[in-house]
């Protein structure tokens, strides 16, 4: 299932003083079975344009094209509930729209909207809250007597529960700490890989776009400048630059070594293979 | 959906009525919440419509916009009109259906208390459109003060409001936030009967609670950690400025309240 931006125009409070257009012409694409990154600095557009993406925003203009969905101006309330359905959307700080008595049954909340039978719903809540390491004896506590990562996780099995085809993430790792961090970010790798999905990463961290997604489609003041293999885009440096994004760690590395007199073979992806190549390098200048 | 509410927000502006001292405006509306009870037959009330209408425009707000910000209060205004019309008698029967009638004075009376209120909620929506919550709680600490020889906490009780009132678009940001989080889930606040509608808003406001509990404790530990322990010693940063145009503003409004009160029938 792809997803398709067609000439999207987003204009919020249309018709009032603080009339403001949010996105300007989009036409852009999500294929199945991709990581995409979506960067831009603040203001530039992001959260609006995922927010179109299933529905929770119309288009002011255009159209948004989801398998066979079709999202428009003014597109019935009973087509956008299945948009929802198919593009799962984990929010900036997931764990703030837990509300139930119990972890199963917060889970459970979106797959019952969607449908599911009360069985099937937590047949499919309890297999991905142990996915994502919540242990059984968990499963009847109060989400609210959880820690603050556990309780983040509960949410995110939430949205994983509904079993969406594409998943969107909205600063996933906002607030943890360094370990949870990579634990959160290896895991959205794991579940993209596992089950072959379409995860969208939304997030200021350059890092993490580097290391984790394949395609990256860049945003300035509500236009799309750069769509492209995340390699290409996250290592021109003067594009980052104009844009106020900054450069990643470990490209930033590659450059500063090179001015040094070190010059590896490629730009490295993540520290792993940065070592592996800096071997290579110093094998190759052993003297 | 929430975006176009209008009650409680604040337009930054240059008009005339923006640079008001916030204490002459607060005045204004108090004297003009009396002169609307002043009308009592159509050339009055034509008047004060013509009244509103031109300190809008003084304000440099459009009525479009206002009408639009302020559809939710027409439910209001219509069930104010709806009650008149069938439960005031009086006059000419125009309909007689088995069940109700509705007679002249119904229209005439329903016609006329509908444009009270809508003129009333008007000219407040002006008042809080042009002044910023800050200077408007400035100005109710400033006109309270001599309820102080009551031993009334005025200070503290402005404090209240201007917290309240700085965390309304906070809050209504969250509400925001937490509906597009618990819609993405699937639920549905927009369809589906009166019940399941109702059974909708509780994953909305649980969440809601939690995070304001949270933030209100936050808010009185940050307060605390700057040594704030009430009025005492406590200088004011924003000065209000009292101007002739202040009293001439006061003055406009009495006059055209005595002239309302003349031609009264």
């Amino acid at each position: 299932m792809n997803i398709q931006l067609e000439n999207l125009v987003s204009i919020y409070h249309e018709n009032t003083p603080f009339e403001h257009l949010a996105l300007n012409n989009i036409s852009a694409e999500f294929k199945e079975n991709t990581y995409y990154g979506i960067i831009g600095h603040t203001g530039s557009g992001k959260s609006t344009l995922i927010q179109n993406l299933n529905g929770l925003l119309l288009p002011s203009y255009g159209r948004v094209r989801i398998g066979d969905i079709t999202l428009k101006r003014k597109t019935k309330q009973r087509t956008i509930h299945r948009a929802k359905q198919r593009v799962g959307m984990v929010f900036q700080f997931p764990e703030h729209q837990l509300f139930e008595e119990t972890v199963i049954k917060d889970v459970m909340f979106g797959p019952k909207n969607m449908g599911m039978s009360d069985e099937e719903a937590r047949e499919k809540s309890a297999y991905y809250l142990k996915l994502l390491n919540i242990q059984e004896s968990l499963f009847e506590k109060a989400p609210f007597d959880l820690s603050g990562g556990q309780m983040r996780k509960v949410a995110i099995a939430g949205i994983l529960a509904m079993e969406p085809k594409m998943l969107i993430l909205d600063e996933p790792t906002a607030g943890l700490d360094p370990l949870s961090h990579i634990e959160t970010m290896q895991l959205f790798q794991k579940i993209q890989q596992d089950m072959g999905m379409t995860v969208i990463l939304v997030t200021h961290d350059m890092n993490d776009v580097y290391e984790y997604t394949e395609e990256v489609k860049l945003l300035n003041k509500g236009n799309m400048i750069r769509q492209g293999k995340t390699e290409a885009l996250l290592t021109n440096k003067v594009l980052l630059e104009q844009y106020n994004l900054e450069v990643p760690d470990i490209v930033r590395l590659t450059f500063d070594l090179e001015r040094k007199g070190i010059q590896l073979a490629k730009t490295p992806r993540d520290r792993t293979e940065f070592i592996k190549l800096y071997r290579e390098w110093r094998d190759a200048h052993a003297e | 959906m929430l975006s176009k509410m209008l009650l409680g927000r604040y337009i930054p502006g240059s008009s005339v009525i923006h640079h008001l001292d916030p204490r002459a405006k607060i005045v204004c509306v108090v004297l003009f919440m009396i002169i609307v009870f002043f009308a009592n037959h159509w050339t009055g009330y034509l008047l004060l419509i013509l009244f509103v209408v031109s300190i809008t425009k003084m304000a440099g707000l459009s009525l479009i916009f206002l009408f639009n910000g302020l559809k939710l209060i027409l439910i209001l205004l219509v069930f104010t009109f709806m009650m008149h019309l069938f439960f005031t008698k009086g006059g000419i029967v125009l309909i007689d259906a088995t069940l109700f009638t509705i007679e002249s004075a119904g229209v005439v009376q329903g016609v006329y208390i509908t444009i009270r209120l809508a003129m009333l909620i008007l000219i407040t929506t002006v008042l809080t459109l042009t002044t910023s919550s800050v200077s408007l709680t400035d100005a109710i600490e400033r006109l309270c003060r001599p309820l102080k020889t009551l031993r009334l906490p005025v200070h503290e009780i402005a404090m209240m409001m201007s917290i309240s009132l700085r965390f309304i678009p906070t809050l209504m940001d969250e509400t925001e936030k937490i509906i597009k989080a618990q819609s993405a889930r699937g639920s549905t606040f927009m369809t589906g009967s009166l019940k399941s509608r109702m059974n909708a808003l509780t994953p909305v406001f649980i969440p809601l609670f939690i995070s304001a509990f949270k933030r209100a404790e936050e808010l009185a530990v940050a307060m605390e950690v700057r040594g704030y322990q009430g009025e005492a010693g406590r200088t004011s940063y924003r000065v209000l400025d009292w101007q002739y145009k202040d009293t001439l503003a006061i003055i406009t409004v009495i006059i055209f309240g005595v002239f309302l009160f003349m031609i009264r029938q």
